[in-house]
């Protein structure tokens, strides 16, 4: 795959390779008309678009709203600043430095800008929102930004990994965030998200690892590295969110909103008094 | 002289005259490497000997059965720590070799002879070598059950795993059977590889080996491929001449042999017309028919009229060699004539296609016909580049990747 050429117009394209007199050496020269609609008419871009219709829709029309592209652009930018600068060409090292922490924070961002319109602060559906938000714009961020032609075994392992990497983050926050209702703050928060991340993803790595060990110790290796891994980039994705919520008064409701159960109010001294005295 | 005398003269003359008589005819026999049937052409009897190759053929998975009763009989081991199982092919028998294996030693011991006793088998233990996460035991022979016979196999055995549940393994192939045949007044060598997870005796021959004799010690590789070696097939044509071909395994007294025998025979024969450079070799192959090897010159010659739907389009100039391997639809109808476009030249082949903001770039090696051809000496750490140019300006390159 050859990078973007920064032009524009006919382009000559040749190929050569030692033939040994069994031919030529250079292929003739094959034409190609490159234009800027090949940029314009990415479908990389339409997770961005998506990302950006969610910021125009009315709870979100507010510069506080908008700074949740910073933590975005951060995992984005890092994973692919990594990826080039290691120029490491294996399929594996992209799928957990670029792929699968790019597709999380757009399930992340999605996630808290979608909180207003799809949680009341009163509905208990915390993990099904979680699990629905990150899912669907992760699957679309990793099935539009990524080349899925060649059809690999790792395009496979990149879809189930990310399909495990969901589940473990929201079951992990819904639970972190049950454990800190009592007193909530962005450290205690991710205290216990560390915690039960750990939880959940042995939980998790409980059936894979009983088969491998019936198998070989190389697939257990193997098998366990990959959900180290996993648990490590969900939760290194999850830090600039939750450094935004901790700096963003929005977005520390957001999360708390997202992650956090909602709690009785204290029944007002006055009705109580009331019934006292009818019981009376 | 007496008559008594003269008739036992007489009758020592005639035995020894019967007895040179029949040693001519038993030494006539023995060199003879053509047998006649009534009513038929000879066939030709070839014995092939087996040969050790320069490097592994083919690579088959082994099975493995759990043994962890001691043998009755073991080296003194100490405390190594071992593994002790039984390996076998893939066919549906319960065939296996039982081996210990000392894996702080690095060494196997095979039970070849099958009598629990790891003691008194001459070429044990094998010493092996680190190779990956597998040990290696180069050149041994593995002496295994097949539906012909008991088999010798001169084996690159590949063993992974730490308990006899975990055990994994491989092995290559490093010999082939070969002998001497004169057709039209050249000599050739012939003979086949054999295929260890037949599950039938006529299974055994995997591939035909026919080769000038000179080219003999050209080696032989089919990764990632070989003009000498084609697919076993029962009706062959060879040097401008058709045959049924079978191959007889015995293995008498522990000497195993095989023989092979090709019959003449008159199928319907067509006229080919080939037409491209550097034709080496061309294969053809009719699925229920005959395989023919044509071998340069082949622009113009007969052979057996049929069906053909797979090719081996061979090239050969000076060291560099190509071929083509795959579908080739050829109807050859007898006593007419039919042209066939292939080879070379060879000519390197780009296709560009757009994909979003990225530009993939396709190589392919094509040849008459716009068959996709392969270097036989391909260097995979240095593969075809390509330039993207701008009003003769470059703007980018590099390499294609395989895959």
């Amino acid at each position: 795959m050859a990078s973007t050429p920064r032009t524009k117009g006919e382009l000559k394209i040749v190929a050569s390779a030692d033939l040994h007199d069994l031919g030529a050496n250079e292929s003739p020269a094959v034409s190609y008309a490159w234009s800027s609609w090949h940029i314009g008419l990415s479908p990389r871009i339409l997770p961005w678009l998506a990302i950006l219709g969610l910021c125009l829709l009315r709870p979100n029309r507010c510069l506080q709203a908008w700074l949740v592209w910073l933590p975005l652009l951060a995992v984005t930018g890092i994973g692919a600043g990594i990826h080039h600068w290691l120029k490491i060409d294996d399929p594996g090292f992209r799928l957990f430095v670029q792929l699968l922490p790019t597709a999380l924070a757009f399930g992340w961002t999605a996630s808290l800008l979608l909180v207003p319109l799809a949680l009341r602060p009163t509905k208990p559906a915390r993990f099904p929102f979680l699990l629905l938000g990150l899912t669907v714009f992760s699957l679309l961020e990793l099935a539009l930004g990524y080349d899925w032609k060649e059809e690999t075994f790792v395009d496979v392992v990149c879809a189930l990994a990310l399909q495990f990497m969901v589940f473990g983050l929201a079951a992990a926050l819904s639970l972190a965030g049950r454990s800190a209702s009592r007193r909530f703050t962005i450290p205690r928060l991710l205290g216990w998200l560390v915690l039960w991340s750990l939880v959940v993803w042995l939980a998790l790595a409980v059936p894979p690892v009983s088969l491998s060990l019936v198998g070989n110790r190389e697939a257990l290796y193997g098998i366990s590295g990959a959900i180290g891994c996993c648990c490590l980039i969900s939760l290194l994705v999850t830090l600039p969110f939750l450094a935004l919520a901790a700096a963003v008064p929005r977005y520390r409701q957001r999360l708390q909103q997202m992650a956090v159960p909602p709690q009785p109010a204290p029944e007002p001294a006055a009705t109580v008094q009331r019934q006292e005295r009818v019981l009376a | 002289m007496k008559p008594n005398a003269r008739i036992c003269g007489l009758a020592g003359a005639l035995m020894s005259l019967g007895a040179l008589a029949w040693l001519c005819a038993t030494a006539a026999a023995a060199e003879a490497a053509v047998t006649t049937t009534p009513g038929s052409e000879p066939s030709l009897q070839i014995p092939l000997e087996s040969q050790e190759l320069a490097e592994p053929l083919e690579t088959f998975n082994l099975r493995f059965s759990s043994v962890t009763a001691p043998f009755a009989k073991e080296p003194d081991l100490g405390r190594h720590r071992i593994v002790r199982g039984a390996l076998g092919f893939g066919g549906p028998t319960n065939n296996f070799t039982r081996f210990l294996w000392d894996q702080t030693a690095n060494r196997l011991y095979l039970d070849l002879n099958d009598n629990q006793d790891l003691t008194d088998d001459p070429e044990a233990p094998f010493p092996g070598e680190y190779d990956g996460y597998l040990q290696l035991f180069p050149r041994l022979k593995l002496s295994l059950e097949s539906p012909s016979g008991r088999h010798s196999y001169l084996v690159d055995l590949r063993l992974g795993g730490s308990n006899p549940g975990q055990l994994q393994g491989t092995c290559a192939m490093r010999s082939i059977w070969q002998g001497r045949l004169e057709l039209g007044g050249r000599a050739y060598q012939v003979g086949l590889a054999e295929n260890p997870l037949a599950t039938t005796a006529a299974g055994e021959a995997h591939y035909f080996l026919f080769r000038p004799w000179d080219a003999r010690n050209e080696p032989i590789r089919l990764n990632p491929g070989t003009p000498h070696l084609v697919s076993w097939s029962p009706k062959i044509f060879i040097a401008r001449q058709a045959f049924s071909v079978a191959a007889n395994y015995k293995n008498e007294a522990g000497v195993p042999r095989y023989l092979l025998t090709l019959t003449p025979t008159q199928p319907p024969l067509g006229q080919l017309r080939a037409s491209g450079q550097f034709l080496y070799r061309l294969v053809l192959q009719d699925p229920v028919g005959y395989s023919a090897i044509l071998d340069s010159p082949v622009e113009e010659g007969s052979l057996p009229a049929g069906n053909y739907r797979t090719a081996e389009v061979w090239l050969r100039h000076g060291t560099a060699e190509a071929f083509y391997i795959g579908p080739l639809s050829l109807i050859v109808r007898a006593n007419e004539s039919v042209s066939l476009v292939a080879g070379g030249p060879l000519t390197n082949t780009v296709t560009a296609q757009g994909r979003g903001v990225e530009l993939a770039l396709t190589y392919r090696l094509t040849g008459q016909r716009g068959l996709d051809y392969r270097m036989t000496s391909e260097d995979r750490t240095n593969p075809p580049s390509w330039r993207i140019l701008a009003n003769d300006k470059e703007l980018a390159s590099g390499k294609f990747a395989y895959g």
